[in-house]
């Protein structure tokens, strides 16, 4: 069995043991409801996490993601009152450029993308308490349909868990069958080589950047729309839950790493224990050690197992259809 | 007639008579036994759940109100389901989506947002199951009023003013001992809670209203969190910037952040309780400045009660048949024992929040704070957990 196939395998497996444990031993649990809301938060949780697997994939951290959805989600939601698809474009299209600039700014100056992502980290955050001071930016009453329908139920899951379901998909397509995901790979697995072989590696991270800004930003519009409001204190814990499915999905913090099944599968191990923890009436001390000790155990699993070890980068290499230059 | 049948005719309509009066009483002893049968009426939940979404038990006061409530719940036999987030919206909204969609719901929800303000739309759905929703300790919102039975918890507004009532006296105290006003009203320096946690606003506009007939000249507001550190280090930021202008009182939301500023100050060779008045506007956990006269006065809102009285607001709307009476009502500050709650809920239910005045003697603070009593728990009770 390959690496990728015993992470997978590892990450289903465990997946499959919390549901069959829950649904035996946690009352409410096995149902569709139940079902449908950890789809649901899936897909929003694993918007940010794939985001930020395409920075880590690249070798890098988007440490801003939180505040980058704040902000977006505060912009759509104040331009609602004109044009509630117009406000969502602009944000979209700020995050985007946003993105860009930081990836440019990494690429040019070399500078720490985790340094510099928490000071935008900060900075964001302040500008979100400028742009609602007092007040949360909300959804008028006139608009509360956009909230009803992205929590009405499809088969398994909702409106909002599609939306979020079909954008992870296609981000893992392109990941692994275009030339433009492959490239963040190679530049994650060994940059020096990438270089060398002619990848734009500035092009690389502002994609990379421009990625993990704009799924943070469609995570934080429509963690909004959901709740009908978007505060300047609000989404704060988005980085930590990105993070940790992140990683419990087995992507890479050293680059070069990272599958989007993965991820989603890492999103949904973190999300069952918090359906199960909500259920239980549980303290949230108590769920926030149980998700770290699952953490913890991925992370000592992937070791042992080997499956969090970099592909070899002529792998990479012989995908991109580039010779190396050693 | 003989003087026999007058005798009987007066003995009947005396027995009449009489028989009007028994009536008379009885009637009246029934009004009056209305309410001895209220107040024996029985709050026995029989076993059904109230589900509360609320921010996490991370936070002291949090964590007393949860005690609270379930004494509460256990008194009137209900099963409390405590769903928490990490006061983040987004989670709390997971939680009421997945909470909603469970084919069994409970009898009632009670609802404690992470932002007041926020949340409005997961507020709407949960109203839509049909299960009566009442809110706790952030007021409700006027677009969300249609969403909510009742609300039951603190008043900020209400312990602002307690707050500005309690800076008064620290003002007329801070004179009487000899020291100069360093403006026409004084330089207050005020410690809000966090950005967009509306209960700071709530206590600052209650505060300026109560001191409205002479207000301090306000040199700085800081956001100073909810504990000691977050307390600490916006005063220490602040002192550097202020400290030429003079600083007399400070008000901190809660006595958290003042025993924070406290540490502050007196890092930066100033003397609270001596050159600078420090009040705040309820107490919580750690009562180390006010025992030691360095924290002016405070206030005395009850996290364990608040959270009693949450849970006793839903049992007695069942009890009274779905009833909710219009208007707002305050409970009383009683001291020896509780209140009794006979009446159906009103629309805002109110926990008292009474001032505690030490002054600045620091050997007569233990004796005052020994002395307070409010619904039959001391001082300690009530404010350390």
């Amino acid at each position: 069995m390959s690496r990728l196939d015993k992470g997978l395998g590892l990450r289903l497996g465990l997946s499959i043991l919390l549901i069959v444990i829950c649904a035996i031993e946690v009352d409410g649990f096995a149902t569709m409801a139940t079902l449908a809301s950890i789809v649901e938060n899936v897909a929003l949780i694993g918007l940010l996490a794939a985001g930020l697997m395409l920075t880590m994939v690249a070798g890098q951290l988007d440490a801003a993601v939180a505040s980058v959805a704040a902000v977006s989600a505060i912009i759509a939601l104040l331009l609602g009152p004109y044009s509630l698809v117009l406000g969502i474009v602009v944000a979209l299209v700020v995050a985007g450029l946003y993105g860009c600039g930081i990836g440019w700014i990494i690429a040019r100056t070399g500078v720490s993308s985790l340094v510099l992502t928490v000071c935008m980290l900060i900075g964001l955050r302040g500008l979100a308490l400028i742009l609602v001071p007092q007040s949360p930016a909300v959804l008028a009453d006139g608009l509360l349909w956009v909230s009803d329908g992205l929590v009405a139920r499809v088969g398994p899951t909702t409106v909002l868990g599609i939306i979020g379901l079909v954008l992870i998909l296609a981000l893992g397509l392109g990941m692994r069958c275009t030339r433009l995901g492959l490239s963040l790979y190679a530049v994650g697995g060994n940059l020096e080589r990438a270089r060398g072989s002619g990848v734009n590696t500035t092009k690389v991270y502002m994609v990379a950047f421009a990625g993990s800004a704009m799924l943070a930003a469609t995570a934080g519009i429509l963690a909004a729309l959901r709740s009908g409001s978007a505060s300047g204190t609000g989404l704060d814990s988005f980085l930590l839950d990105g993070v940790t499915a992140a990683v419990v999905g087995g992507v890479s913090l050293e680059g070069g790493r990272g599958s989007i099944i993965n991820v989603l599968l890492g999103s949904l191990i973190v999300r069952i224990i918090a359906a199960a923890a909500a259920l239980l009436g549980m303290q949230s001390s108590v769920e926030s050690i149980a998700t770290g000790c699952i953490l913890l155990a991925m992370l000592l699993l992937d070791d042992a197992l080997g499956t969090r070890r970099g592909m070899k980068t002529a792998a990479r290499w012989r995908v991109l259809g580039r010779p190396l230059r050693t | 007639m003989n003087q026999s049948s007058i005798t009987a005719q007066n003995a009947t309509r005396r027995i009449v008579k009489r028989s009007r009066r028994y009536l008379l009483s009885l009637s009246i002893l029934a009004l009056a036994a209305g309410p001895a049968w209220a107040a024996d009426l029985p709050l026995s939940g029989g076993g059904k759940e109230i589900v509360v979404l609320m921010p996490s038990r991370s936070n002291a006061y949090l964590a007393q109100w949860i005690r609270g409530a379930e004494a509460s719940a256990k008194e009137d036999d209900y099963k409390l389901t405590v769903i928490e987030n990490n006061f983040d919206q987004t989670e709390q909204d997971s939680q009421t989506e997945q909470r909603i969609a469970l084919p069994h719901q409970p009898a009632a929800y009670i609802w404690w947002p992470a932002d007041a303000r926020a949340g409005i739309a997961s507020l709407r759905r949960l109203s839509r199951t049909g299960v009566p929703v009442f809110q706790a300790n952030q007021a409700v919102q006027p677009a969300a009023k249609k969403y909510v039975k009742a609300y039951a918890g603190v008043d900020d507004f209400f312990n602002g003013q307690i707050a500005g009532q309690n800076a008064e006296a620290a003002r007329a105290a801070f004179v009487a001992a000899g020291n100069k006003l360093s403006s026409p009203g004084g330089n207050l320096v005020i410690l809000k809670f966090i950005p967009g946690y509306s209960a700071g606003d709530d206590r600052e506009r209650g505060f300026m209203d109560a001191t409205k007939g002479k207000p301090f000249h306000v040199i700085a507001t800081e956001y100073g969190g909810f504990d000691n550190a977050s307390g600490y280090k916006a005063m220490s930021q602040l002192i550097p910037r202020i400290r030429g202008q003079g600083i007399d009182f400070v008000y901190g939301m809660s006595d958290g952040p003042v025993t924070g500023a406290v540490q502050a100050l007196e890092e930066a060779g100033l003397k609270p309780g001596k050159n600078v008045y420090l009040v705040s506007a309820t107490c919580i956990a750690d009562i180390s400045a006010i025992k030691s006269a360095k924290e002016f006065a405070t206030g005395v809102q009850a996290a364990g009660l608040e959270g009693w009285f949450a849970v006793n607001v839903v049992a007695r709307y069942f009890a009274h048949g779905d009833k909710i009476l219009p208007g707002t009502y305050i409970a009383p500050a009683t001291v020896d024992a509780r209140p009794q709650f006979t009446e159906p809920p009103s629309e805002v239910n109110i926990i008292p929040n009474p001032p505690v005045v030490v002054g600045t003697n620091a050997a007569d603070a233990p004796k005052v704070l020994a002395n307070f009593k409010l619904w039959g728990q001391t001082f300690v009770d009530h404010c350390v957990y």
